[in-house]
């Protein structure tokens, strides 16, 4: 039931996509059915004459072939307009199919990205967006294109001998079966050889991957690696090779049925002629024709086997994301309200398919204009408390209140900004990476470029060499996200720690200019580098995703153990 | 030395890894077109034959039908084999060629091997090259096909009246070539798009991915990467249209001069049957197997010739991969070392060739043996160049670099690798056993108690007791049976390997940059218990951790600026002294 909705669907996005096209390409498709039936016709006839062509009028053979070729002629002009509006079409399809899912997955809560089964969703539906037309396309063409031929041909088999039409069924029938079984086969392959893929591919990475290459040179372990490499690709071209054979096996009854059928249905038409039930033009025609005819057949096993069902699945993740329509989904645009209060209330929170606890109970209030540090060991629910504060993840229980009042419909907040810890490095303009923080506002970039200290780049210049552009080091990049960040309009502001490797005297650096910038901000910065303490007014301890120190430093080397811990050990270092 | 990789090389290659499928896939399509031009000669002579027993002259010649017969099965059975054939090369090129990539890229020289350009350059590549050499292969036998197709063509035809046969063969020609031509234009008019469409790919992961979602929700940028995404892929459609455009009017153009081509074969062939140089069998037999042919050539021809012209540009990036520089032996010999005395860099500078400034700028130091020193600046101050010269990576640089006198780059590769032991920021976890893990390189002479004694300190004991097969354990999910380690767990592993490791030179590079402060204090206090009495050096931007060194050497911009104990350089009130007080003023408060 499923799938046949999926291919209505298809159909119905297929053909709302571009009215027009959608009649002009198929009309033209038909009409290309209609004239290939054509050819079958008067090349019988053409044959017709020529084996009689001492006793016929030659008029009748020029015209024979003129139709022929007349027939063909417009045929290819027409095969060469459709071809040029398939991929015109199929464009436009695409195009309008991904602005769909980008419109679907934009309202997506950033939650749902924690989970790598919607990650999986989203990439077999944006492969799917892809392959509708190609559902579409199947069908009609199957219907409109192949069809008039075949129906042509079966006329002419049927008017020399009744059951011949039947022979050709009873073998489409077999056919289909046997590639039904192979399908299974195949997979198999895939599946049993899946490990063995992954192992190679681990393998070659350690020898190959610019993160390890230095270290397996310098341990010796090449040869090592590269013997686990020769069993790993003998053992796949062993077991690839068990179920190819298989595969073979059955691959040689398909053509030996085919054969067969073929063989059959000549022995048949032969028997026809001789007993004068149909001319020798005819049975040319047909003994020339059963080529096509049994091309076309495979070709329309194939197309309903392997092609659709595996398209099929595709579109229906496609599908699943585009009909969805989520409670949890971000409604409305972003609140203006100015925020003067966050009060966090018996919070907890817990990751997608984990049964821990990221955040436990937690009851929290925080004022307009303070400035706060949260430390605390890797993994203690820092960087998760800054998601919920700042409206990106719902707690699991327990209310986040701003100025307040819960939120409702999952809307964010307009008047809040953050840099995170794995900031964009996007590959647009300096200026572009910028704006992208606050993309309905005119205002100059200059101030914020020159306080971060990156005057020095033209803001046309593209960034990141993915594409060719400049390449910024760590450090710039930092202070391009910190620009972005304190680019929008905010009141609130958030500063999760860098991930990759800053030296000291630079991150030092980071967090001043963050706190300039910040001066008459909201703002909390979370590290696990006591660095950035000295410039907040209150400071957060967490551990195991609970608060147990909240305070001033003084406070806290006298109440917080862990706070204390942290402290004389990095404090230790420098004594 | 560069290497070139002719279109020949498909076959050869081929041929090397699997002598009998290659020649198997050969042999195959042989025979398959031998069916083809069989099959015209002798549905001729059936057709013939039942013509002649219409007029009551003939019998029914049934030889020539079992004979077809025949010449199907033939077709059947070589299509299978040829299946099989290709399959069967595949799976021995898979092999060949990814470990022929592979053991080339264990030769480059490591400063090629980091620039970007020759990292796009083993991506296009491949990994696993043999899709396309099997492509490859399989183009030229199409082509090949093909020709011996028309080859057919015309001796048929020529058995009747060559005049005739040569006239068709002027026909197909021009065909060929414009079939040709459109081929090449289509793939450079492709090259040009995926450029477009590659971008705009790259804003649509933007607008779904997992990375960019907390900014991508908090800025509300959809609606911009919507247009980014959408004027990129606008223009790249309409690069496609304009091309497709001239293409597909070429190729209409193309099509209906071969109907007209084959029409006008018809026509004159016609007079040959007229005058009875030809049988209305043969006549029959011949239009239907040029229809058929030209038919498929007009599908499958403008293909083919992209993907033969798509192997031209990868074979040349191929022969670009082939040709990056290697390191050799040359001029290396053994070295025996069982104590570090000196080490020394006289006068060393060293660029990347793409870079003009200097890494290491005319540096100049001098180290004694079983000292621990800690190499400390800022990012980009040449700590990290200074051991990769020292550890061999890159030897294109000037002045000398001596241990115990001995430089480098005299001393052979293996003997050097042996020197050391790296614990690198970026460590490796290899899905191996715990113990290949521990010890890369078993010997016999291990000392047991030794290692007992790293892995208590380390922490690595208890962990170790709660494997399922002790030492012997897989780990990672590569095996069923597998244990997946911790991020933490596996960092304690990768530097337990470095100190257990018997080498003569240690170096920690930065081993402590994404962990907590506790567990970073704890880890330095390891070093140096594990370390004593050995030539270590210890890379870091952390000043707290490098006073367990003996010695600290400050680099900037590739020079060594001070050198000497911490209490010295704390003295001199110079960089160090800047540096330290910066970080130590974050902990008076």
């Amino acid at each position: 039931m499923k799938s046949k909705n999926a291919i209505g669907k298809s159909f119905k996005e297929v053909y709302s996509a571009s009215k027009p096209l959608f009649i002009w390409n198929y009309g033209l498709t038909l009409l290309q059915g209609l004239l290939n039936a054509i050819p079958v016709i008067a090349l019988q006839f053409f044959f017709d004459q020529i084996t009689r062509i001492h006793e016929v009028d030659t008029k009748g053979i020029f015209l024979a072939l003129g139709i022929v070729v007349l027939v063909k002629t417009v045929n290819y002009a027409i095969r060469a307009i459709t071809s040029y509006n398939y991929e015109y079409y199929d464009l436009k399809i695409s195009k309008d199919m991904v602005n769909k899912l980008n419109a679907k997955i934009s309202r997506w809560n950033a939650l749902r990205f924690e989970d790598s089964q919607n990650l999986d969703l989203i990439g077999r539906a944006y492969d799917g967006s892809r392959y509708l037309r190609r559902i579409v396309d199947t069908i009609l063409l199957i219907a409109l294109y192949y069809i008039p031929e075949i129906v042509v041909i079966l006329f002419y088999l049927y008017s020399a001998n009744a059951y011949l039409p039947l022979i050709v069924f009873v073998i489409l029938a077999t056919v289909f079966l046997i590639e039904k079984i192979q399908e299974r086969f195949y997979v198999n392959i895939e599946k049993e050889t899946a490990l063995l893929t992954r192992k190679i591919k681990t393998y070659s990475g350690y020898l190959s991957a610019l993160d390890y290459y230095k270290e397996t040179k310098l341990l010796g372990l090449q040869k090592y690696f590269m013997e686990l490499l020769h069993a790993a690709f003998d053992q796949r071209k062993t077991v690839r090779w068990k179920f190819f054979s298989k595969a073979l096996r059955l691959d040689g009854c398909e053509k030996g049925i085919l054969l067969a059928g073929k063989i059959s249905i000549i022995l048949i038409l032969f028997l026809c002629v001789k007993q004068q039930a149909i001319t020798i033009g005819v049975f040319a025609a047909l003994l020339t024709s059963l080529n096509d005819v049994f091309n076309m057949m495979e070709g329309f096993i194939n197309a309903f086997s392997e092609g659709l069902t595996e398209v099929i699945e595709k579109v229906r993740s496609f599908f699943a994301i585009v009909d969805e329509d989520p409670e949890d989904a971000i409604e409305g645009e972003p609140l203006q309200d100015d925020i003067h209060q966050i009060e966090l209330k018996h919070v907890s929170f817990s990751y997608p398919n984990q049964t821990i606890e990221a955040i436990k109970n937690i009851s929290l209030t925080i004022r307009e204009g303070e400035h706060i540090a949260v430390v605390g060991k890797n993994g203690s629910g820092k960087t998760t408390l800054v998601k919920l504060l700042s409206g990106l993840y719902t707690p699991k229980t327990g209310d986040i209140l701003y100025n307040g009042i819960p939120l409702e419909n999952n809307r964010l907040f307009e008047k809040q900004s953050a840099v995170f810890q794995n900031y964009g490095k996007y590959a647009v303009s300096l200026e572009e990476n910028i704006r992208l923080s606050d993309t309905n506002s005119n205002r100059m970039i200059d101030p914020i470029v020159k306080a971060v200290d990156m005057t020095g780049l033209n803001s046309q210049t593209v960034l990141s060499n993915l594409f060719g552009g400049i390449e910024l080091s760590g450090g710039q990049w930092q202070r391009l996200a910190i620009a972005r960040g304190f680019y929008r309009s905010c009141q609130w502001i958030y500063l999760d720690e860098p991930t990759s490797s800053i030296d000291p005297i630079e991150e030092g650096a980071l967090f001043k200019l963050f706190h300039d910038l910040g001066k008459n901000k909201t703002s909390i910065i979370v590290t696990h580098r006591l660095g950035s303490i000295r410039f907040a007014d209150r400071i957060l301890v967490m551990d195991g995703g609970e608060i147990i120190g909240d305070g001033t430093h003084e406070e806290l080397m006298l109440q917080c153990e862990l706070y204390r811990n942290i402290w004389n050990s990095q404090a230790r270092l420098f004594r | 030395m560069r290497k070139k990789y002719p279109r020949i090389q498909f076959i050869i290659k081929s041929f090397q890894a699997d002598k009998i499928g290659a020649l198997g896939m050969f042999l195959t399509k042989l025979v398959a077109s031998i069916s083809y031009g069989l099959e015209i000669l002798l549905i001729a002579k059936l057709l013939d034959s039942l013509i002649l027993t219409f007029t009551n002259s003939g019998t029914v010649d049934i030889g020539s039908f079992l004979a077809i017969i025949l010449v199907w099965l033939m077709k059947s059975v070589s299509e299978l084999l040829y299946k099989a054939s290709k399959e069967h090369v595949s799976n021995s090129l898979s092999k060949s060629l990814s470990l022929e990539v592979l053991s080339k890229k264990q030769r480059i020289q490591y400063q090629e091997l980091e620039k970007k350009e020759n990292w796009d350059l083993m991506e296009r590549v491949q990994a696993d090259p043999s899709p396309k050499w099997i492509e490859g292969y399989q183009n030229l036998l199409d082509i090949w096909e093909d020709v011996l197709r028309a080859g057919w063509i015309f001796i048929t035809i020529a058995t009747a009246q060559w005049v005739i046969a040569i006239l068709t063969l002027l026909f197909l020609l021009p065909y060929g070539i414009l079939a040709v031509r459109n081929g090449q234009e289509e793939y450079t008019a492709y090259e040009e798009s995926t450029r477009h469409f590659r971008i705009a790919d790259y804003f649509r992961s933007i607008l779904s991915n997992r990375e960019n979602v907390e900014e991508r929700i908090l800025f509300h940028y959809q609606d911009w990467g919507k247009r980014k995404w959408k004027n990129e892929y606008s223009q790249a459609v309409q690069i496609e249209r304009k091309a497709n455009r001239k293409i597909f009017g070429r190729m209409g153009g193309l099509d209906i001069l071969s109907a007209v081509t084959t029409g006008s074969i018809a026509f004159i062939l016609l007079w040959s049957l007229l005058n009875a140089s030809m049988t209305s069998g043969l006549y029959i037999s011949i239009i239907k197997g040029i229809f058929e042919f030209v038919d498929e050539m007009s599908v499958s021809l403008a293909p083919t010739v992209i993907s033969f012209e798509k192997s031209k540009y990868y074979l040349r990036d191929y022969s670009a991969f082939q040709s990056l520089p290697e390191e050799t032996e040359e001029g290396r010999e053994p070295f025996v070392c069982d104590q570090i005395e000196t080490i020394e860099f006289k006068d060393v500078s060293f660029s990347y060739p793409s870079g003009n400034t200097p890494i290491i700028d005319h540096l100049h130091l001098t180290l004694y043996g079983n000292r621990k020193y800690a190499l400390v600046g800022e990012n980009g101050a040449g700590k990290t160049t200074l051991i990769k010269l020292l550890t061999g990576f890159y030897s294109q640089y000037e002045g000398e670099i001596l241990i115990n006198g001995r430089e480098v780059r005299t001393i052979k590769r293996e003997d050097l690798r042996r020197l050391f032991s790296v614990v690198y920021q970026n460590y490796a976890k290899y899905e191996t056993t715990f113990s290949q893990n521990l010890l890369p390189n078993p010997t016999s002479d291990e000392k047991d108690e030794e290692i007992q004694k790293v892995l208590t300190s380390i922490g690595l004991r208890d962990i170790l007791g709660q494997l399922p097969m002790g030492m012997h354990t897989p780990l990672g999910k590569l095996d069923p049976e597998g244990v997946d380690l911790s991020g933490g767990q596996w960092q304690l592993l990768a530097i337990a390997r470095g100190l257990i490791n018997d080498a003569r030179i240690y170096v920690l590079d930065e081993p402590t940059a994404s962990i907590d402060p506790i567990k970073e204090a704890e880890i330095y206090r390891i070093f140096k218990q594990a370390l004593q009495n050995k030539f270590a050096f210890l890379i870091t931007h952390r000043l707290g951790g490098a006073r367990i060194a003996d010695e600290i050497i400050v680099l900037k911009d590739g020079k060594v600026v001070e050198q000497g104990t911490h209490e010295e350089l704390l003295r001199q009130s110079g960089k160090y002294h800047e540096m330290y007080q910066e970080q130590k003023s974050w902990y008076e408060k």
